[in-house]
């Protein structure tokens, strides 16, 4: 039997975007065309071992010390801050917004952050400006999924909005 | 993204469920899908 080593979720920050279906705003990941739905946690699994083959260890649950798979999350906004500046499948297509995401289940502690098996958003933060729909749209139609939702005067990009998370702190 | 080395494996097992009770579980569009993140 294992022994849990906390007993509160790990708190990390990530980056979305943010895309229609079906009439209402879901969060997406930034790497993969993963759609994080309302109300139930993502549970990771590695995609990593048939694409890398021997580089990776077997098939196997995620996370693993050895591969790279998990559900990513950094210890700083800072460190999650370049996906702003575009990045992914659905770069220029969809506004991103970066928030805090809890971790738990296994989880693989990095020097700058974490990869977990599971996660589900904690707080999200919105930026003002440069995106295709309104913040107050976007904040509403985030609400969906029972965490805070903030809205930060500015535009994301890197450096920019941990700034204004900093003076949100203040 | 960039999180630097693993360090150690820890096993996190939250007294309180993160998932928020007010946000209800919605059907997915398609096949629900699981995550793994490449750097």
């Amino acid at each position: 039997m294992l022994v849990p080593d906390y007993a509160s979720p790990i708190i990390g920050w990530r980056a979305w975007h943010v895309v229609e279906e079906d009439g209402g705003l879901l969060l997406s990941s930034v790497v993969y065309p993963l759609l994080w739905l309302p109300g139930t946690a993502i549970c990771a699994e590695c995609r990593a071992f048939p694409l890398a083959g021997a580089l990776h260890p077997a098939q196997h649950a995620a996370p693993q010390r050895d591969c790279f798979c998990g559900v990513y999350a950094a210890t700083t906004a800072e460190h999650a801050e370049p996906y702003l500046d575009g990045y992914g499948h659905l770069i220029g297509r969809s506004p991103v917004v970066l928030g805090r995401v809890a971790l738990w289940g296994t989880v693989v502690e990095c020097a700058e952050g974490w990869r977990a098996s599971h996660a589900y958003p904690h707080d999200l933060f919105v930026p003002t400006r440069g995106a295709s729909r309104t913040p107050d749209e976007l904040a509403l139609g985030l609400a969906r999924y029972g965490v805070p939702v903030e809205i930060l005067d500015c535009q994301p990009r890197r450096g920019v909005v941990s700034r204004a998370l900093g003076e949100l702190a203040a | 993204m960039e999180i630097g080395k693993p360090e150690r494996i820890t096993i996190v097992e939250p007294i309180e469920e993160p998932v928020p009770r007010e946000a209800p579980a919605e059907e997915p569009a398609e096949s629900p899908e699981r995550e793994e993140v490449p750097a």
